[in-house]
C-alpha cells in the first residue's frame, strides 16, 4: 500500500481539491441530465457544434469549465448544470413558502395530530425564511409565525 | 527487457488500484516512482496533485466508471487534460485501474516526449499481454482482485 500516494495526497492545496470536485460535479450534472432526457454525449455534441470527443473530455471531471461553456451547455439542454448556496436557499424558500400557503388554506383537512406535527417545521421554515430575507419581510413572517402558533 | 509484476498499490471505497513493480529494481512502485519525481518539483508539483486528487475521487467516491476515461483503448493517460504530466493506467473495470510510471509530456505526440514515452511504450506492451492472459484464462478477476501468474516480460 502506498504512503507516497497517501503523501501526496495530505500536501494537495485547497484550491486543487475544489477544482477536481467542481468538475466532477458539473460533469456528473450534464450526466445526469442527459441520462434523464434520454440523450447521448453525440446528442449534446451536436447540439454544441462540437465533436463527440471533445464533449467526452468535458465530462471526465478534470474539465476547467469556463461559464460561457456552462451557459451554453444550460441553454442547449434547457435544465440549470450550476447554482449557489444563496440561489439554493431562495429556491428552497420559494418551495416552502407555497406549501406554507397550501398548508394554511386547508387547515381543516388535517387531524390536530398533524397539525401538531407539522407545526415545527413551519416554524423552522419562518426562521430559515427571517434569516434570509431579513427585515424588509418580518411583519408576514411575524403573522405567518402566529398563524402557527394558533394552529397547534 | 522489463520485469514488471502487478501488485496491490491503494484499496479505497469505490475503486482499488494496482501498480507495477520492476523486479530487478527492488520493488519499488512505478507509480511511487512517478509521484517521487514529482512532489517536489516547482514546475510539475500541482499537475502532479491535480492527477491524485482525481485518482483519490474516483476511488473513494465514483469508481473507475467508463465515461470518466476515454473509450476507445485498453491502456491510456489519465484523462487529466491542460496537465503537463502524464501517468499511464489500465482500466480494467469500474473498481478496478492499474496505475503504471509516468513522465513529464513536453510535446503534442507522446513519442517526442523523451520521460513520457518509455512509460507508454511499457503500459501498452503490458496492457497487450495482460489481455492476452485474460482471454487465454491465465489472468481472472474476482472481489476486485487479480489472481495468476501478474509478471510480464516487456520488450523496450
Amino acid at each position: 500500500m502506498s504512503k507516497l500516494f497517501d503523501q501526496a495526497l495530505t500536501q494537495v492545496p485547497n484550491d486543487i481539491k475544489r477544482f477536481i470536485d467542481n468538475s466532477f460535479d458539473i460533469a456528473n450534472e450534464i450526466h445526469s441530465i442527459l441520462e434523464r432526457k434520454g440523450k447521448t454525449q453525440k446528442d449534446l455534441a451536436n447540439m454544441l457544434g462540437k465533436s463527440e470527443s471533445e464533449i467526452s473530455k468535458w465530462l471526465t471531471g478534470s474539465h476547467n469549465f469556463t461559464l460561457k461553456s456552462v451557459s451554453k451547455i444550460e441553454s442547449v439542454l434547457n435544465e440549470k448544470i450550476i447554482t449557489t448556496p444563496l440561489r439554493s436557499q431562495q429556491d428552497f424558500i420559494a418551495l416552502a413558502a407555497k406549501a406554507s400557503e397550501i398548508f394554511r388554506s386547508r387547515l381543516r383537512d388535517y387531524s390536530p395530530v398533524v397539525k401538531k406535527e407539522l407545526h415545527p417545521v413551519f416554524v423552522e421554515i419562518s426562521n430559515t425564511r427571517a434569516k434570509v430575507e431579513g427585515r424588509k419581510r418580518e411583519r408576514d413572517i411575524v403573522i405567518e409565525r402566529q398563524s402557527y402558533a394558533m394552529v397547534a | 527487457m522489463k520485469r514488471l509484476t502487478i501488485v496491490p498499490y491503494k484499496t479505497l471505497e469505490k475503486a482499488s488500484f494496482y501498480t507495477l513493480e520492476d523486479v530487478d529494481k527492488n520493488g519499488i512502485a512505478e507509480t511511487d516512482e512517478f509521484i517521487a519525481r514529482f512532489i517536489n518539483d516547482l514546475i510539475y508539483q500541482r499537475d502532479l496533485f491535480e492527477i491524485a486528487t482525481w485518482l483519490n475521487k474516483i476511488g473513494e467516491e465514483y469508481g473507475a466508471l467508463e465515461r470518466y476515461f476515454r473509450p476507445e483503448s485498453s491502456a491510456l493517460a489519465l484523462p487529466i487534460y491542460k496537465n503537463k504530466l502524464r501517468l499511464y493506467c489500465i482500466r480494467i473495470s469500474d473498481e478496478l485501474l492499474i496505475l503504471g510510471n509516468g513522465g513529464a509530456k513536453t510535446s503534442k505526440k507522446v513519442q517526442d516526449s523523451p520521460d513520457a514515452y518509455p512509460s507508454f511504450r511499457a503500459i501498452i506492451a503490458l496492457s497487450k499481454m495482460l489481455a492476452w492472459r485474460r482471454r487465454h484464462g491465465e489472468v481472472t478477476i474476482s472481489n476486485r482482485l487479480l489472481h495468476g501468474n501478474l509478471t510480464f516480460e516487456i520488450e523496450l
